[in-house]
């Protein structure tokens, strides 16, 4: 697998997210597609806003549920690829990978 | 004026409920298509349309041959209605003109659009209610269409979508026979607007295998089956009222999505899922979802989330609608 960003891009902005019980229905009114998305992947679609990283939204994910934070960088790494295989993230600002300030080494963070 | 008094004085001789005095282009067609059978007499046939009002749906048909117009006439004669201005689903059926080289066919058209060529004469009624769903659309454009039965039970609707073969139309039959409602069979109605069903009592659509079921638990199905639908071989055609007169509702919120699906033999069991899943599963058995787009989505995200949502293993029909009788009545409204 491709390693992802490291930090995403943000969620598109014109998606409409419908919630139902922590899961949601997405439409996407550029593609008239519709995606279910289950609770973990709707929390990491919400904490695409550009400016988390990869790390964070890992590390808030081990926050919420009970998971060590190597299984939530894979979870948030493939769930990444599939809003970036689907196009749900806006399309990304290629100098974001860059910025310096955003790259948080995993060992840092524990 | 002289419409209306040569109205009334067919309706006086065929016996027609005097009501239908303020009718007066269709009391003529209509008292001609009952004369038809009685005395079938060439002279006597009308090309008229037929009109009919079947829930919120509005349907003409026109056709010279009686055969075409009796056999829709004997489903819908409840439904008609006084002809005014343009029907929102006009069906038109006509011979191929004859030919040495091939067989003559019916030509379906509706709203002007050749739907269906079929050559059996006796295929022509379930394809003209086909055609009638294939216009619901465009003619109901404020409508999410659903390939769903729905009935009703004290006000609260429930949904039976699926695709075909999952039990829909049996367990519908089964629902009307013990004192429920009957929305729709085939198409289910919601409005996007109001979040509500809509009713649409097309006639019930029986696979032949069904009618032994209906059969063995005493339903009122008299009739055999007699219409060809293709590949899904010989159905029979129910008006509502033949089950159970003036079971038609005039529709509702939904209050639960019941998720038929039939295996002989099975025990009956209702099983609980998530409201996302539901919406996925109406998502993929919604004919004009692509119409409605992001109205069309959020409609259905505030159906499951109005309503409750299970899958429902069909087996024995008497004790599947025990089952689903139960789990309505039990349910908190």
């Amino acid at each position: 697998m491709q390693s992802p960003p490291l930090r995403p891009a943000p969620r598109r902005a014109d998606l409409i997210l419908h919630e139902l019980d922590g899961e949601a229905l997405l439409y996407d009114p550029m593609k008239g597609d519709t995606h279910r998305v289950n609770e973990t992947a709707f929390f990491i679609l919400h904490e695409c806003d550009g400016v988390r990283s990869t790390m964070t939204i890992a590390k808030s994910l081990t926050e919420r549920y009970d998971v060590d934070l190597s299984t939530a960088e894979f979870h948030v790494a493939t769930i990444l690829a599939k809003f970036d295989r689907f196009g749900l993230l806006s399309p990304s600002d290629p100098t974001a990978e860059c910025n310096p300030t955003e790259i948080i080494s995993p060992a840092s963070e524990r | 004026m002289t419409t209306r008094s040569s109205a009334a004085a067919q309706t006086i001789r065929s016996g027609i409920d005097p009501c239908n005095d303020a009718i007066p282009t269709l009391q003529l067609s209509a008292t001609s298509t009952l004369d038809s059978c009685v005395a079938p007499k060439k002279s006597s046939v009308t090309t008229d349309p037929l009109r009919y009002r079947i829930g919120v749906v509005d349907v003409a048909l026109s056709s010279k041959h009686r055969r075409v117009r009796r056999e829709f006439d004997e489903l819908y004669f409840r439904n008609r209605v006084p002809w005014e201005g343009e029907a929102a689903v006009h069906v038109e059926v006509q011979r191929t003109p004859f030919s040495f080289r091939s067989r003559r066919r019916f030509e379906i058209r509706v709203n002007g659009v050749l739907q269906f060529l079929p050559a059996d004469p006796a295929a022509v009624a379930p394809h003209i209610e086909w055609g009638v769903g294939l216009e619901l659309p465009r003619a109901l454009p404020h409508c999410l269409q659903l390939h769903s039965a729905a009935v009703e039970l004290g006000g609260r609707v429930v949904l039976f979508p699926g695709q075909a073969g999952s039990g829909k139309s049996t367990l519908t039959l089964g629902m009307i026979s013990r004192g429920w409602s009957y929305l729709s069979d085939e198409f289910a109605l919601i409005d996007v607007a109001s979040n509500t069903t809509l009713p649409y009592p097309r006639a019930i659509c029986l696979k032949e295998p069904s009618f032994a079921v209906a059969h063995s638990i005493g339903l009122q199905a008299p009739r055999r089956p007699a219409y060809s639908k293709g590949h899904k071989g010989m159905v029979g055609l129910i008006s509502p009222d033949e089950v159970r007169d003036g079971c038609c509702s005039l529709g509702g919120r939904v209050s639960h999505v019941l998720f038929p699906t039939y295996i002989a033999g099975a025990k009956p069991i209702v099983a609980s899922m998530s409201r996302a899943d539901a919406a996925m599963a109406l998502h993929s058995v919604c004919f004009n979802l692509w119409e409605q787009r992001a109205d069309g989505v959020a409609a259905i995200a505030n159906l499951v989330r109005e309503a409750q949502c299970a899958r429902l293993i069909c087996g024995d029909l008497r004790a599947t609608c025990d089952l689903v009788e139960k789990t309505i009545r039990e349910s908190t409204p």
